[in-house]
């Protein structure tokens, strides 16, 4: 009788995600979770591809382009849409938005260093899944912001730090902001959707807010009661 | 996502154009990322301009200036008109070269850009322009352009591979002419376009975002 062999061929290796070909050429946003224990300790970490800059981005891009609120080649002095959605127009109180001015205000169309507590502007998170806006490239705030505190369904807000440029030398280059972000209020809180918003002058003396991207996460991060979380958007460009 | 798109006609001394590059844009920079980031956070990145220096500033005027013309982007040569007060700039706004190298993400510049004149090797620089900004909700799309007329003025023909765009971005403590030039894209022709003695080429880059 024959002694049976069984030969097996074991490969090891990390799986990569297969990188669509529709990202070559572009700029995407990444979302980069990670949650922590009141130790410090890491228990999760989640990344998602965001797409979703709105269309008050292009429109602060174009005029970023031009240096100027009002382009003249489309006839009219261009709007955004704050955050409470009202349509503002733009006006030459937006100057320092796209020129050195004083106060240091320079360059400061996609300012969104937001310290803590500040909710009105710079990476925001909230609970919709899109039952209550549905996304859109004019949608100018979350579907249902989280507010800041230690309330029931409050995250607090905490402070924004720049994420350095890094590339890989040879398909892509990235760089951003990150939050903090902490869970006080005795429950588990769901994150669905994640955007940043900016603030500047703009039609007048009287800051504005505009919602720059928005995106709804395919999978919400839960942050359970007690941990806290920094949200990272970062801008890859793939080339 | 953005994305770009990129256009060259080319026409010829008796002004018969023609399509000599249509393709997707390949090749936003590690600058476009760094100067984002770096208004976001309103903090410093070391980005290098195109020149290759470090530049280490806590903010930025204007990073993603594009236009030649006076800081406003009217579009009024469409057609192959000229604007003279882009005229003769090469240092801001689309660009072209001669190189033919892959792109890089971490590349500052074009690898051999053709300068602005009217003697052997340089093509005019006649400025660059932003028009079209649309707003498609049904689609949920948006884009504009960004475009530029150069004029072979050399007496001998030009060989152009790559074309990109310098944004003007300065420091918030310094004021022109003391503003940095970053290229924040570059892309290498599917062919070579050779550009004679007379001719025109207008390129235009498609910007747009699709939610």
């Amino acid at each position: 009788m024959n002694d049976a062999v069984i030969e097996t061929n074991v490969e090891a290796g990390i799986i990569q995600p297969e990188r669509k070909i529709e990202l070559e050429g572009a700029v995407v946003l990444d979302l980069v979770f990670t949650l922590r224990d009141k130790n410090g300790n890491v228990t999760n970490e989640r990344f998602e591809q965001g797409h979703s800059f709105l269309a008050n981005f292009i429109k602060l891009l174009y005029c970023n382009a031009m240096r100027h609120h009002a382009p003249y080649a489309d006839g009219a002095a261009l709007s955004l849409v704050d955050t409470g959605g009202t349509a503002r127009a733009g006006s030459g109180a937006a100057t320092a938005a796209f020129s050195v001015g004083s106060g240091g205000l320079h360059g400061c169309a996609f300012r969104a260093n937001a310290g803590t507590g500040t909710t009105g502007w710079g990476i925001l998170v909230g609970t919709d899944d899109g039952t209550i806006l549905p996304k859109d490239i004019n949608n100018y705030a979350l579907g249902a912001k989280i507010a800041h505190g230690t309330g029931s369904g409050q995250l607090s807000y905490g402070d924004t730090s720049i994420v350095p440029s890094t590339h890989d030398g040879a398909s892509y280059s990235y760089a951003g902001i990150t939050r903090s972000f902490s869970n006080g209020s005795g429950a588990n809180i769901d994150v669905n959707e994640i955007g940043f918003a900016t603030y500047f002058y703009w039609d007048t003396s009287t800051y504005r807010y505009f919602l720059l991207s928005r995106d709804i996460l395919d999978t919400p991060v839960t942050v359970p009661d007690g941990q806290a979380m920094t949200a990272s958007i970062r801008i890859r460009c793939y080339c | 996502m953005l994305k770009a798109h990129l256009k060259i006609i080319k026409e010829d001394v008796n002004h018969r154009p023609s399509v000599v590059a249509d393709q997707p844009g390949r090749s936003f920079l590690i600058a476009f990322a760094s100067l984002t980031a770096r208004q976001m956070a309103q903090a410093e990145d070391g980005c290098k301009d195109s020149a290759g220096q470090v530049v280490t500033r806590s903010e930025c005027d204007a990073p993603f200036h594009m236009t030649s013309c006076a800081g406003y982007g009217r579009g009024i040569y469409m057609g192959f008109s000229v604007w003279d007060e882009g005229y003769d700039a090469d240092e801001q706004g689309i660009v072209i070269g001669t190189d033919s190298a892959a792109v890089q993400p971490d590349q500052y510049g074009l690898i051999s850009k053709i300068e602005s004149g009217e003697i052997a090797g340089q093509v005019m620089y006649y400025g660059t322009c932003l028009y079209g900004l649309t707003i498609d909700a049904g689609t949920d799309t948006a884009e504009f352009n960004v475009e530029a007329l150069f004029h072979n003025k050399s007496g001998g023909s030009i060989n152009i591979n790559e074309v990109g765009i310098y944004a003007h971005g300065g420091p918030g403590s310094d004021s022109w002419p003391n503003l940095q030039q970053y290229c924040i894209i570059r892309d290498v022709l599917g062919a070579t376009i050779a550009l004679g003695d007379g001719e025109y080429v207008r390129v235009t880059y498609t910007i747009s975002i699709a939610t």
